[in-house]
């Protein structure tokens, strides 16, 4: 590993473990993870995929919040890398999509048509069970090399860690709760994005880096921010930054 | 399977029993659970408060404490939006968290009393109460129950009055409201704002339109997000 890399990692595990304080916010923790991830891993894109109750996989994060983007990888919930990564709790590649179209005839050809050319998914797991797969897409024909893989199973498993320090109201830890209160807090940012959407006129990903930003701004939980925006206790004007409101 | 569980609790949710859905959710949350009883009441922002269904008089008894004192597990978890875990009415922490509730449920005959919101992001709409006559904790896959259960109480009172879900022909869960798409939570975000109405209303709105129009739910929502449907 070079120095220049070396500093990096060693800067996104200080990060990470930064964000295991008091105002832990799980989407903010797994946002900036995935973002670690693109920057660490050298992919175009990087998603992190939790399952839910009836083991339907969803977005908790993504590097990127273009709706088309998030659809590619809601499409694994049939077929494709993230979904036999669950499934089966082994990493899943493919270094070149081209080659693979047989395998995914339904994912394959749409992430080619977004632009992506190679896949790694790597489990969540936890103790037994597998909870979920971060997804990371790039834009030519390659493969990661073994301290790579090393590095991205490290981050998912530190993802596994992240999602279960979301506050339980009793002192035993339940992982279903934990687990459920981060999807829900998902569903809760999604809202969010379509009240900011309708409101300032822009789309998902311009929505999400108008919450985003407003939270930053002001030192909160992006969990906070949009609950408030949902409960009309923030309204656009609020999150528009100065300058740009009227 | 996770499909077993859930496939499970619908069969028992479905067998032919002539109560209405709330009575009904809370008999199986006693049956499939392995708590002595359950109780649901429905709850909004502005205080309005109701219990629908109610296994036995202890549950009933437990939901109204819960709503007359204003406080209770069951308010907890409607207030956070987090299920609220008392294993042990007996310990302090519960005494000194709810001085009014913990001694009347104690005397109704519950020991141990666990709160489940039902809700949908930033959308409440109530809570689901499990109780025991002993203390002792829910383990992970009564846990993992009761939260399915949650989700099918929440799933049922976003859609009344518009959905008639006590149509034996309407398969309660199948329809995805929760992850798989996000963009059904984006359209009901604009919806809320297209339409002025609360989040809450916007999610049975949407869902109206879907059932009105024959059509699946993540294909309506895919419509607004796209600006290609604007719902009235």
């Amino acid at each position: 590993m070079t120095a220049d890399r070396e500093r990096r990692v060693i800067e996104a595990f200080v990060a990470l473990s930064d964000t295991l304080l008091d105002d832990f916010d799980v989407l903010d923790f797994l946002h900036m993870l995935v973002l670690r991830c693109v920057d660490l891993l050298d992919a175009a894109t990087a998603g992190l995929m939790l399952a839910d109750g009836r083991g339907a996989l969803q977005v908790m994060a993504s590097s990127a919040e273009r709706t088309r983007l998030l659809e590619l990888f809601e499409l694994q919930n049939d077929e494709g890398p993230c979904l036999e990564s669950y499934r089966d709790g082994r990493q899943v590649a493919s270094d070149d999509l081209e080659q693979d179209l047989d395998r995914w005839p339904t994912f394959a050809p749409e992430a080619l048509a977004a632009g992506f050319r190679a896949v790694n998914s790597f489990p969540l797991r936890l103790r037994r069970q597998v909870i979920g797969a971060l997804n990371l897409f790039r834009t030519n024909a390659s493969g990661l090399d073994d301290a790579d893989v090393e590095l991205a199973q490290a981050l998912a498993d530190i993802a596994t860690i992240g999602l279960l320090q979301e506050r339980a109201l009793t002192a035993s830890v339940e992982h279903s709760s934990q687990l459920r209160t981060a999807l829900d807090s998902r569903v809760l940012l999604e809202q969010a994005k379509g009240v900011v959407g309708e409101a300032a006129g822009v789309e998902m990903d311009e929505a999400f880096a108008l919450l985003r930003g407003y939270a930053r701004r002001n030192n909160r939980r992006l969990t906070d921010v949009a609950s408030d925006v949902v409960r009309r206790r923030l309204t656009i004007r609020h999150l528009l930054p100065a300058g740009q409101r009227d | 399977m996770s499909e077993a569980r859930r496939d499970r609790l619908l069969t028992l949710l479905h067998a032919g029993s002539t109560l209405p859905m709330p009575e009904r959710l809370c008999r199986v949350c006693a049956e499939a659970i392995g708590v002595d009883g359950a109780g649901l009441s429905l709850m909004t922002d502005q205080l309005h408060r109701e219990t629908i269904g109610a296994s036995d008089d202890v549950a009933a008894r437990i939901e109204e404490l819960q709503l007359t004192l204003g406080e209770g597990p069951c308010i907890d978890a409607f207030t956070t939006g987090q299920p609220v875990l008392a294993p042990d009415l007996d310990e302090r922490i519960a005494v000194t968290r709810w001085p009014g509730f913990t001694p009347g449920a104690v005397e109704a005959g519950a020991r141990a009393v666990f709160g489940f919101p039902l809700g949908l992001g930033a959308a409440r709409v109530g809570a689901l109460d499990l109780y025991r006559g002993a203390p002792g904790e829910l383990a992970e896959d009564e846990i993992t129950d009761a939260l399915l259960l949650a989700e099918l109480a929440t799933a049922d009172i976003l859609g009344a009055p518009t959905i008639p879900l006590e149509d034996p022909a309407t398969d309660w869960g199948a329809e995805d409201l929760r992850g798989r798409h996000a963009i059904v939570h984006q359209a009901t975000g604009m919806l809320m704002i297209q339409l002025d109405v609360t989040i809450e209303e916007a999610f049975v709105r949407l869902r109206a339109y879907a059932f009105a129009n024959d059509r699946r739910l993540p294909d309506v929502a895919a419509d607004v997000v796209a600006r290609r449907l604007r719902i009235e």
